[in-house]
């Protein structure tokens, strides 16, 4: 193998590392929140320091690698796009630590009611997490758009779960801070949600060489 | 209108098929860069549009290559016109052993424009040392033999001489290999200041010169167009799997 293809390769197991431990974050994270687990929560806190490294060092080898390598076609849309999509997983750490933050919080508090929509929501999101992580190493298959139509079903619950929220806390007025606590849950896996379709659809650009963002997926199709 | 228009152009080097059934358009006042692994074709392909391939022997070609809207191949077509509105420029400087003056005012003279005006030389000698960006340079130098200037400013002129013979088209054959990359850069910025009169076409090993200077970029291989498309869409997102591993290195 030619020494850059190893240095790609090298890049590549490097993005793939770093979406697996932001994968990780997010489903402890979770598990912290509705398992009222608060160590499970501060070891999330404490990883995301493995994740800020880890990102700044794909960012160093892809500017070494464009400015020695002079990479053209696929190889600088790779390269862009490992650049591009390790900001969003760093983002995604940060939101997993949100999440763990708030876990520690509600572990102190009774439980307002059992977890129903934020193990769903969280079972798309870590779906969508793992497929956009896939899709990166699988390149170019129908999984970009699979995640990216799956984003919606995560914002419908994020309002169907702010909603339930906020009729007991109409009838409630006490369990407000608490029930706000659980509505921003939802919002940083909304927010994940999010990050993994900007990824989905820098993979197909990956892939394609074609921009979507701010296309609807049918614009796309 | 001075845009290049080759259709169907087919090349044989006696039994060998050189060019096979090339089809590209040229725009006008762009430039257009021709890459290819070595024996391609490429400045093959270059020197069919001012029929310099005429002067080797066994060389025979069909298909048309149309500039102005005529063929060039056709019978009536004057040679020495053709040469003078397309002009070439190759890997190693080769100004003549004169002064910097007399090689600008070569090509000129050898056209008649020693019968015009006294002083006229003068002014196309500036002109054209000017448009290379040379004229500040050597304008109290002009009387120096050209080939005791630097590789760059030998090139610079070697361009400058065309010019003086006011052509259209201006070809370019591995223009800068023979310089440093400063020269280089300085070479660059000539054609993209060029470009606004002249239409080029460079044939070049060097992909980030293609990159960086042209508008458009055709890839052969074999004697084969590849690929042809701007430059942009080329080096970021090429259609033809040959053309993406020769630009990204895994050719072959």
């Amino acid at each position: 193998m030619a020494i850059f293809d190893e240095e790609l390769k090298t890049l590549r197991e490097r993005v793939l590392r770093l979406g697996y431990m932001v994968e990780s974050a997010v489903r402890d994270s979770v598990k912290a929140v509705v398992e009222g687990n608060d160590d499970l929560a501060r070891e999330v806190i404490e990883r995301d320091n493995q994740i800020n490294t880890l990102e700044v060092k794909i960012d160093e080898e892809c500017i070494r690698l464009i400015a020695l390598r002079q990479p053209m076609a696929r190889d600088l849309r790779f390269i862009t796009t490992a650049m591009k999509i390790t900001v969003d997983l760093e983002r995604m750490g940060d939101l997993a630590v949100n999440i763990a933050e708030r876990a520690i919080e509600l572990s102190k508090e009774p439980l307002l009611k059992p977890y129903v929509n934020i193990p769903k929501m969280a079972e798309i999101t870590q779906k969508m997490v793992r497929d956009t992580i896939e899709a990166f190493l699988k390149g170019c298959t129908k999984l970009p758009y699979e995640v990216i139509n799956r984003d919606d079903e995560v914002d419908e619950l994020t309002v169907k779960n702010f909603n339930e929220l906020l009729a007991i806390m109409i009838q409630n007025p006490k369990i407000v801070p608490l029930a706000v606590k659980r509505t921003y849950v939802a919002k940083y896996l909304e927010r994940i949600a999010d990050h993994a379709t900007n990824i989905a659809e820098m993979v197909i650009y990956m892939c394609k060489g074609k921009i979507i963002r701010h296309m609807t997926i049918k614009d796309e199709v | 209108m001075s845009g290049v228009s080759i259709e169907n152009l087919n090349l044989f080097y006696g039994d060998f098929h050189c060019l096979k059934d090339n089809t590209l358009s040229i725009d006008e006042k762009q430039i257009t860069a021709l890459i290819g692994p070595s024996g391609c074709g490429k400045s093959t392909l270059l020197r069919c549009l001012n029929r310099m391939n005429d002067l080797i022997e066994g060389v025979n070609i069909n298909g048309k290559v149309m500039i102005n809207g005529k063929d060039i191949y056709s019978r009536d077509i004057n040679l020495i016109q053709l040469r003078k509105k397309v002009g070439m420029v190759f890997q190693r400087p080769n100004p003549f052993p004169l002064s910097v003056y007399e090689n600008v005012a070569y090509g000129p003279r050898v056209h008649g424009l020693f019968k015009t005006p006294r002083g006229a030389m003068e002014s196309v000698v500036a002109k054209s040392l000017s448009a290379v960006g040379l004229w500040e340079e050597l304008k109290d130098r002009l009387d120096v033999l050209a080939t005791n200037l630097t590789l760059e400013q030998q090139q610079r002129l070697c361009i400058a001489r065309l010019l003086a013979v006011e052509p259209t088209i201006l070809l370019m054959d591995e223009p800068c290999s023979a310089l440093d990359p400063y020269a280089t850069l300085k070479i660059e910025e000539l054609f993209l200041r060029l470009k606004e009169n002249y239409t080029i076409v460079i044939v070049t090993h060097n992909m980030q010169q293609a990159a960086r200077v042209s508008d458009y970029t055709a890839f052969m291989y074999l004697g084969e167009l590849i690929e042809f498309g701007d430059t942009n869409t080329l080096f970021i997102n090429p259609k033809n799997k040959l053309t993406e591993e020769y630009i990204t290195g895994r050719f072959g």
